[in-house]
């Protein structure tokens, strides 16, 4: 199952990539990237530019983590248990 | 294979080339956001080889395209999009692409466009899949994840997939099958491309990368959603956008590489497809008409047989001159092979007459004595020494092309006519891509914003009729918009994309005249469509045409041709006569009689105010004036003045002047004043020695700011070495040079000239006929009151409406030993052709006795009945009044109930109506028919135009010049010419009933009366009277004043006030539009 959030969290790249992040207090190191994908659209309303990554961090679990192109900002947006 | 890879990297192993094979232009209508050049000069920026265009059902792009990548160094690869439509389920619509490998790729790619369009419903192109594998030499094609099959492997059904194509598998092979793969960047996009690839291996055949382009850069993604839902016509919305993000762009090889890093084989697959695309369209060259000739003859020799046939048929004398001309031209149709063209359209104008159409020549091809011989043209050119090179020399960039005129009418039937007759697909006519401008842009995009209609349509409509590019810059201008009350962020957003929809095709429509003229295979280089009305037409324009090397026939509709005939047909019906135009005199002494005094009201090219204005300052005698003053009346010579000297040394007040003694033989039928093309022709050819060819391309050059220098030292070194005095060359030069722009082509001119010599002929010997058929087709600029006026001025009378008399047209009827002129039931507001056609049927059995039996035998609806009762169509009946049979003809249109009409319950109305006053009548005239016909508009002010003392037009020319004067009337026309002060003029025609009364404002007072002028249908005007020729007068206008205005101040005796120009203070409030319409509704009879 999946947990939903929409939470920041500050993650740090390597190579374009994220590495690690760091979320609720813990830190967690990205093992491998599964899949990279972007959502852009809306203009005619708040308009959305937003950079998915799906990474595994180090234990098994798997993380959907975005980056907000417009205000360059890091969320995570769920946790596939 | 995304791991560890950043797909946006233009570094690392993301190396070498790719090719875009899914590209959809703007010609994809509402889809593809860019043009076809911005395509090609993009992929040229990014260094890719080649590139590939393929729209959706259609090759509208085809030729714009090829022509951008050769000016850009880049491969076009042609190929469309086809929509392909499953009988079997699931029967939905999908995709596949095909790209022409070679010519024979290339045919079959057309023949399966022309299929989809031709074979079902028009707007609704698609084939079966079978029609593919029918058509699949020299194709090459890409199933993609929208192709039938595609969509079944993404659904996780890969055996159905293979299964289903099967039939393409076998039909293309594994050399010309390729499965196309695309990464969109999208959450699923990993698991679709492992679906796309089994169903490759499973087929045996390689995969080859795509993206699905549709915008160049991901900024313009924006457009592609507003496109779509223009193309749905839903407001933008989330639920109503298919894409998820905008990697729908042009990428750069390296960031497809990047990709798909883990496949690398499938990048390098779209470059080997480029190799094997080889097709070349071959812009620039020639595809010649085909037309069957005898056994053994060649197209050249025919025509040299039609010609001389042609001499005898026309009665020329054989002379050295006709035959050294028509060897000379003979041999030019030879060495460029057009033969067979001048043969094609012979034919097609044989076929017109033969229909009993009139058809005539437009152009410089009436320079053509092989168009004289052939009957494609009625001007001869030896008597009016018209210059053949003008119209085909082999230093033409362009391709011949003739233009005929036909009579409006008959426009249909004609191309029927050539379409059924070249039934082969020979020809086909010309489409016309119409294109957003600002009005349309905004219309459409408020639209799919979902903003409010009223809102957004008084913003396009504030718009002139300007390009979507310059939308800002209006938008600066035009303060009106400032009130309109929609938030600021909202009308950027619609400005915003509006302003990028400039030049983007909205729709393919049928090209007003062109027919191509080609070959069997012409639907092998250009696919097929039916235009709105069902003709065949090709999927391009008239340049695509052009530069695709067909040749083409503009078929013209002129209302003029359509009017004589009416007014021929109404001679033969009334008097028995067959007037054959082509026979009438060409110096009829009574018709040069009109012409000089202008009374060419109604006539083709020589009716307007200016027009008859320059008559009589010209006063012409024989068929050549009409030329002259044909080729004078444009912008060009007024502002070169021209005009002046022409007039002055015609007249004798000047002598002509020559820059060089040569040059007399040329330029003395216009006085040393260069008027024609042909004449700046023959002057360089004269002075410098030029060949008439040369001397053509150097005319044509001589706006070309870039090659004009060198012209000029060219021209005056060859006419110095030949013995020309440098000033006169000098001076020669300079002549020809500021007459570049302005001058006429002469042939083009006396082409015109016999049209209008014709209706100037049948005015003079047939006017009520003449008048009938104007009345009819209306083919000029004045209100059809106006023809009225002008004919009950020379004693014809205008017969009213009736239900038993008028026909569908305008027709004459001879009425106790006068001719009359019938109204028309055609002019009656709201009333179909159906009906008319009811009224007519019905009434060939017996009369209509009273308004029921009307309604009873003929099917004509209720507002139609009411409007002939209230424009007097039952006067005729006798009896009862107009009122009676206005109240008729309500109570009766009560439905039928059981076949049994309401109407008998109410047989007699309860008591006896007034009778209509004089302005009820004409109020009722105006409403139903558009026009006066009993009593002119102007009689009901007549104490007015006694209080402001005005003079009558019949009355003006026994004015002084000088004098000062007020005049009334019903305003006409009103024209702006271009004048050589760079001024503006207004041009005024008045009609006060007695006859035109033409005005003349200047600028100076233009500030305080122009609104005035504009806006008021009704007009009194001051000013001095001036003499422009020898029976013409025209006013200055000094002041002017609303009619309606001041007649309504006169009744609350405020009279005087309103004319020093002081406002009736209960009328201040009322704004512009309410005005108008107050005047309308009083313009019926406000003095009833």
């Amino acid at each position: 199952m999946t947990k939903r959030f929409d939470e920041e969290v500050r993650v740090e790249r390597d190579a374009g990539m994220p590495a690690a992040f760091e979320w609720r207090g813990r830190r967690y190191e990205v093992v491998d990237v599964i899949g990279r994908w972007r959502i852009e659209g809306r203009w005619w309303a708040d308009g959305r530019d937003r950079e998915y990554w799906r990474v595994e961090a180090r234990g098994g679990a798997v993380w959907d983590l975005y980056l907000d192109r417009q205000r360059g900002r890091w969320h995570v947006e769920r946790l596939w248990d | 294979m995304i791991r560890r890879k950043d797909p946006d990297a233009s570094r690392g192993d993301a190396s070498g080339s790719f090719v875009h094979l899914d590209v959809r232009s703007f010609f994809s209508l509402k889809e593809g956001a860019f043009s076809p050049e911005a395509l090609a000069r993009r992929t040229a920026e990014l260094g890719m080889p080649a590139v590939a265009l393929t729209d959706r059902d259609g090759l509208y792009g085809a030729v714009r395209f090829v022509a951008a990548c050769e000016r850009e160094g880049v491969r076009p690869i042609l190929g469309a999009t086809l929509t392909v439509r499953a009988s079997a389920p699931p029967p939905v619509d999908a995709h596949v692409t095909a790209l022409a490998l070679d010519d024979r790729g290339y045919a079959n790619l057309c023949r399966l466009v022309t299929d989809a369009h031709l074979l079902g419903a028009r707007g609704d192109p698609w084939i079966a899949t079978e029609q593919l594998c029918a058509h699949a030499e020299g194709l090459l094609v890409l199933l993609g994840p929208r192709s039938h099959p595609g969509r079944l492997a993404i659904g996780g059904r890969v055996d159905a997939a293979a299964r289903r194509a099967a039939p393409i598998r076998e039909a293309f092979g594994r050399e010309r099958l390729r499965i196309a793969v695309e990464h969109r960047l999208e959450e699923r996009s990993g698991a679709e491309i492992r679906q796309m690839l089994r169903l490759a291996d499973r087929l045996d055949v390689p995969a080859v990368a795509t993206n699905p382009v549709r915008y160049l850069v991901p900024e313009d993604a924006f457009l592609a959603d507003a496109l779509a839902c223009m193309r749905e016509l839903v407001p933008i919305a989330a639920h109503h956008v298919g894409r998820r993000n905008a990697e729908g762009w042009l990428k750069p090889p390296a960031a497809m590489w990047a990709l798909f890093a883990e496949r690398p084989e499938l990048v390098e697959e779209t470059l080997r497809i480029a190799e094997r695309c080889s097709f070349d369209l071959g812009l620039g060259r020639m595809h010649l008409p085909a037309f069957p000739t005898p056994t053994g003859r060649s197209a050249d020799a025919v025509l040299a047989e039609r010609c001389w046939r042609g001499v005898r048929e026309r009665g020329l004398q054989e002379t050295e001159r006709v035959r050294a001309r028509l060897a000379h031209e003979l041999a030019m149709i030879r060495r460029l092979g057009y033969a067979a063209y001048f043969l094609t359209v012979a034919e097609i104008v044989a076929d017109v007459r033969s229909m009993g159409i009139a058809v005539a020549c437009r152009g410089s091809a009436a320079s053509s004595l092989v168009c004289y011989l052939t009957g494609i043209s009625d001007v001869d050119p030896l008597a009016h020494d018209l210059v053949f090179e003008r119209f085909l020399n082999p230093l033409r960039e362009e391709l011949p092309d003739i233009d005929i005129d036909v009579e409006s009418a008959r426009r249909e039937d004609v191309y029927d006519l050539i379409l059924a007759r070249h039934g082969d697909a020979r020809a086909a006519c010309v489409a016309m891509i119409d294109t957003f401008r600002a009005r349309s842009a905004i219309r459409e995009v408020g639209k799919a914003l979902g903003l409010p209609e009223a809102e957004v349509g008084a913003i396009a409509t504030a718009f002139p009729h300007i390009s979507a590019r310059r939308l800002r810059e209006g938008l600066e201008r035009l303060p009106e918009l400032r009130g309109v009350r929609l938030p600021m962020p909202q009308l950027e957003l619609l400005f915003r994309v509006a302003e990028r929809l400039d030049g983007f095709p909205r729709h393919v429509a049928l090209h007003p005249c062109g027919i191509v003229l080609a070959a069997h295979d012409l639907v092998e280089r250009v696919p097929l469509e039916r235009s709105a009305d069902g003709h065949r037409m090709v999927q391009a324009d008239k340049d695509d045409v052009e530069r695709l090397g067909y040749l083409k026939l503009d078929v013209l509709g002129v209302r003029m041709l359509s009017a004589m005939r009416h007014a021929l047909d109404e001679i033969a019906r009334t008097t028995g006569e067959k007037v054959d135009l082509a026979r009438i005199p060409l110096d009829d002494p009574a018709t040069f009689e009109l012409i000089r005094a202008s009374d060419t009201l109604g006539c083709f090219q020589i009716e307007s105010p200016g027009q008859r204005e320059l008559l009589q300052k010209l006063q012409p005698t024989r068929f050549e004036d009409l030329i002259v003053d044909i080729s004078l009346f444009r912008p060009g010579p007024v502002k070169s003045d021209m005009i002046r000297p022409y007039l002055e040394r015609r007249a004798g007040r000047e002598r002509p002047v020559y820059a060089h003694p040569d040059l007399r033989p040329v330029l003395r039928e216009t006085f040393g004043v260069i008027v024609y093309h042909e004449q700046v022709m023959r002057a360089l050819a004269t002075l410098a020695g030029y060949d008439l060819s040369t001397a053509d391309r150097v005319r044509r050059h001589l706006g070309r700011d870039d090659l004009r220098p060198a012209l000029r030292s060219d021209f005056l070194r060859r006419a110095v070495a030949r013995g020309v005095d440098r000033t006169a060359a000098e001076r020669t030069w300079e002549a020809v040079e500021r007459f570049a722009s302005f001058g006429f082509c002469k042939a083009h001119a006396a082409a015109f000239a016999v049209p209008t010599y014709r209706s100037a002929w049948l005015k003079t010997h047939f006017r009520a006929h003449f008048i009938a058929g104007v009345l009819t087709h209306d083919p000029g600029m004045y209100p059809k009151r106006l023809l009225l006026d002008d004919a009950r001025r020379a004693g014809i009378r205008i017969l009213p409406l009736d239900v038993n008399r008028s026909e569908r047209d305008y027709v004459v009827e001879e009425v106790d030993g006068a001719l009359g002129i019938r109204l028309a039931l055609a002019d009656v507001a709201g009333i179909s052709q159906a009906e008319i056609r009811s009224i007519l049927v019905a009434r060939a059995d017996r009369p209509f006795s009273s308004v029921g039996d009307l309604l009873r035998r003929a099917e004509v609806s209720r507002p139609v009945v009411e409007a002939l009762a209230d424009a007097g169509a039952f006067d005729g009946l006798g009896g009862a009044n107009r009122r009676t049979h206005l109240y008729e003809a309500i109570v009766a249109s009560a439905p039928r109930a059981g076949g049994q009409l309401a109407f008998d319950l109410a047989a007699s109305p309860p008591h006896r109506f007034a009778d209509h006053t004089d302005a009820e009548i004409v109020r009722a005239e105006l409403r139903v028919l558009g026009l006066d016909a009993t009593r002119h508009l102007v009689s009901f002010f007549g104490p007015l135009l006694r209080d402001l003392g005005v003079t009558r037009a019949h009355e003006l020319p026994r004015r002084r010049s000088g004098d000062r004067v007020t005049v009334a009337g019903v305003k006409v026309a009103t024209q702006t010419p271009a004048v050589r002060s760079g001024q503006r003029i207004i041009f005024l025609s008045l009609d006060d009933g007695t006859g035109p009364v033409e005005v003349t404002v200047f600028e100076s007072v233009q500030p305080r009366v122009a609104r005035t002028v504009f806006h008021a249908s009704l007009l009194a005007v001051r000013g001095e009277l001036r003499r422009t020729g020898v029976r013409g007068v025209s006013v200055v206008a000094e002041e002017v004043w609303d009619l309606t205005a001041l007649h309504r101040a006169r009744g609350c005796g405020r009279l005087h006030e309103a004319l020093a120009g002081r406002p009736d203070p209960s009328q201040a409030e009322v704004g512009g539009l309410e005005r108008l319409a107050r005047l309308r509704h009083a313009s019926g009879g406000s003095a009833g």
